[in-house]
Order: C-alpha cells, then structure tokens, then sequence
C-alpha cells in the first residue's frame, strides 16, 4: 500500500478534532504539545540492534513549568518526547509486514481510536505532508538544552483540540485496568 | 442509559458510567448507574493488533525518520 492509499485509509473517517488541531508556536514556552524537528534524543534501533543517539521530530510532554530554566525547582532538565513517525514511511514498513489489506484496516482503526499505544496526527505541511503516527511505547527523555539547541525548528503547536486528543490517548495508553490481579486487590472484577 | 455492544473503552469512559472494570476473558464490566446497582452490562472491548511483525515494522519506519547521530 502505498502511501497516498495509506492516507486515504488513515483519514476516511478523521475525528473533528483533526481539522482544528494544531496552531503557530506563537510566543508559547517550550513544554506540553510543542512540536519540534531535529530534536535528539535516545532510542533503541531496532536495525542495529543497538541503542543510540538520533535527531528527529518530536512532540514534547512535559510541562512547560517542568521545564522553564527561571522556575527555582529541581529536576527541570530533562523533558519527556515522543517521537513523530510520518505517514509514509509507517505505511510501507507496515504493510511489507503484514500485507497491504491488513495494514490499511490497521491504519483505520489507529484512527478510530482502537489502537491504544499509536495515535495519527494530521498533516502539517512540509514536515508532515501526510500526518505521522505517535507510537506512545517509544516515549523517551531527552536534555533540555538538546529542545533550544540552534538546528532544532519549531514545527506547530497542538491546539485545545490536539491538547486533549493527547491528553486522553495517554490516558487510554497508560492507564488500561490491569490484566492480572494485583497484590492487595479486592475480590471480584478487577477495576480500574 | 443502555449499552449499545460494540462500544469502546473509551467510549464507556465518556459516556458518564459509574464503574468500569475490566475481566480477565476480555469483556469489560460497567456499572450503568449508582441507582441500578445490581445492573451491569457486558461487552466486549475492541481487538488491538498485537503481532510482533506490526511493531517491528513501526520501529523500522521510526528508524527511517530519523538521522543517528552516534550508537552506543
């Protein structure tokens, strides 16, 4: 499949949200929903096997108190990203994976929200002509000094919409009920 | 206020139910209203795509967009 069909899959039933998702960075502090490009930060490469340093597009998480450089607090060094991963090259990695039917029934339901760890965010023009895909498990830190440094771009800003789009899909992510029972659950269902 | 099957998690969440809880075959169990405790509805929640294939394929496409600037 490739990548026009790969967005045509991924935006056949986009939510409201996706027409009114972002906005200019403006004068808004680094933190919470900026995007970034040419940021670095870690990752683990799966092609080499190995951890390494990279530079890419990212969407910060962290609270732009948590990370101004004036506010007299400890630990605000560090900033949580997640990496963006553009449209096209998700596509045609996932459907050389599983075959171009399977992998466009699985773009739609990224959409449709059934798929907890990715989210599709809408396009951005130039940085990301098709949109880009959130995978919430490569959520990783990064230095602050490494979100101002000189070749780092501010891309957009994710509005109201984008914000709680976000906010909830992380809520969904990371706080799904257990599968197993925990020590010191009370008897019956498990319950979140 | 009545369950249609099929819905989501999330979609649970924001339709204003008391409790929502998950059981361990699968279905999710919600409690419709503190006023009708003993009513509960049972549905299951959406399959999510868990191949290894489809991770490995998305991990490969991260490393696509992205320049390394140093392995460790």
């Amino acid at each position: 499949m490739d990548a026009n069909a790969g967005f045509a899959s991924a935006t056949a039933n986009s939510p409201p949200s996706h027409s009114r998702f972002y906005g200019p960075p403006g004068d808004a502090a680094i933190g919470a929903g900026y995007l970034l490009n040419n940021v670095e930060y870690p990752t683990f490469l799966s092609t080499e096997n190995s951890f390494g340093v990279v530079r890419g597009l990212v969407l910060v998480l962290t609270h732009e108190c948590d990370l101004d450089q004036e506010n007299e607090r400890l630990f605000n060094e560090s900033a949580l990203v997640c990496p963006v991963i553009p449209l096209d090259a998700f596509v045609e990695e996932v459907s050389a994976a599983v075959g171009d039917e399977q992998a466009a029934g699985f773009v739609a339901n990224v959409t449709a929200r059934y798929v907890n760890r990715l989210v599709y965010i809408p396009t951005i023009a130039d940085v990301l002509p098709l949109g880009g895909y959130l995978y919430l498990n490569l959520i990783t830190n990064t230095e602050y000094s490494r979100l101002i440094a000189e070749d780092v771009s501010p891309v957009a800003m994710l509005s109201v919409d984008g914000l709680l789009e976000i906010d909830l899909s992380l809520e969904r992510h990371l706080r799904r009920p257990k599968a197993d029972r925990v020590p010191l659950q009370p008897q019956g269902p498990a319950t979140h | 206020m009545l369950m249609t099957t099929g819905m989501t998690y999330a979609g649970a969440l924001a339709a204003s139910v008391a409790t929502v809880g998950a059981n361990p075959d699968g279905t999710v169990t919600v409690l419709l209203s503190d006023r009708l405790p003993s009513l509960y509805v049972r549905f299951t929640a959406p399959s999510q795509d868990v191949s290894q294939p489809v991770d490995r394929a998305i991990r490969a496409a991260h490393r696509r967009s992205v320049t390394v600037v140093k392995l460790i």
